[in-house]
């Protein structure tokens, strides 16, 4: 169980990076569908990826409120 | 942007097999790559615009116009080259509209804008959560062992892919990435106490 857990989190590491395989990317995001602890990986990493980088902001809904937004817009079918 | 290697064929790029995907109906690959840029785009736009309380709208839509368009982006072009152009449409067209108004009525308030308003309207609990997160990050990376430290900072601050990384410190490619993936994941340890309150509020 740890070891898959860990072998996730290695695969989203390197999706994060654009070091993965197209088989690999399927697999990770398969995971990632309304996968709780795959996502807090995803959010975790990229954070530190952009702290790292010089951008140090804190995601305090804003990614959420984005996709609510798009899929009230998916939703609506808009087309803008 | 980086480009892997993709198995059995020529080289190909994740953010473009996202937008492909994306395309085909695949949310989840259009959700990540919002996780991925939000930060980027915003921090832009607020390069841009200078008002907190226009940023995170209009990086709102940004993104529902690369998600409107998502055909038009052909390929070859880096999906950051192509989101930041909208993002830079974006901002460009607010401030026309902004200074419109400012010319039609002259709005005392429009026309300057607060020093202290440039960076995002943060509360003050998310100031106390920011700085002890960023002080633990920094204090995290400062921990790590030399290996993973320098392999994660090839690939952030110099941008290097991991075959470059493995070339650079004489190991194998997939022991770069085991390298970043532990050192990201030493760093989350310690991070991950001062992101609970948010837990719910992120993706």
């Amino acid at each position: 169980m740890v070891s898959e857990k860990m072998d996730n989190n290695e695969l989203i590491s390197a999706v994060l990076d654009g070091e993965v395989s197209p088989d690999e990317l399927g697999s990770a995001l398969a995971k990632l569908h309304n996968a709780r602890e795959e996502r807090d990986a995803v959010t975790v990493y990229q954070l530190i990826k952009d702290a790292v980088g010089g951008i140090r902001v804190l995601d305090d809904g804003y990614t959420v409120r984005i996709l609510r937004r798009l899929a009230e817009h998916r939703a609506a079918g808009k087309s803008r | 942007m980086k480009s892997s290697t993709k198995i059995g064929g020529g080289p190909w790029n994740v953010d473009q097999e996202l937008v492909t995907r994306a395309r085909n109906g695949d949310i989840t690959a259009f959700e990540l790559l919002v996780v991925k840029y939000q930060r980027r785009v915003a921090a832009q736009i607020r390069g841009l615009v200078r008002r907190a309380d226009v940023v995170e709208e209009l990086t709102q839509e940004v993104f529902l116009d690369a998600y409107d368009h998502l055909n038009d982006l052909r390929e070859g072009v880096a999906f950051w080259a192509w989101i930041s152009a909208i993002a830079r449409n974006t901002a460009s067209g607010y401030l026309r509209r902004r200074q419109h108004r400012v010319d039609a009525k002259s709005e005392p308030g429009e026309t300057q804008d607060d020093p202290g308003q440039l960076q995002f309207a943060a509360s003050a609990e998310q100031e106390v959560i920011a700085q002890q997160l960023f002080a633990a990050i920094d204090e995290a990376i400062a921990e790590l062992p030399a290996k993973q430290r320098d392999a994660l900072m090839l690939r952030e601050i110099d941008g290097l892919n991991y075959k470059a990384i493995a070339a650079t410190v004489g190991t194998p490619v997939n022991t770069v990435r085991s390298l970043i993936y532990r050192a990201r994941e030493s760093i989350a340890k310690k991070v991950r106490p001062h992101l609970t309150a948010t837990r719910a509020r992120r993706w």
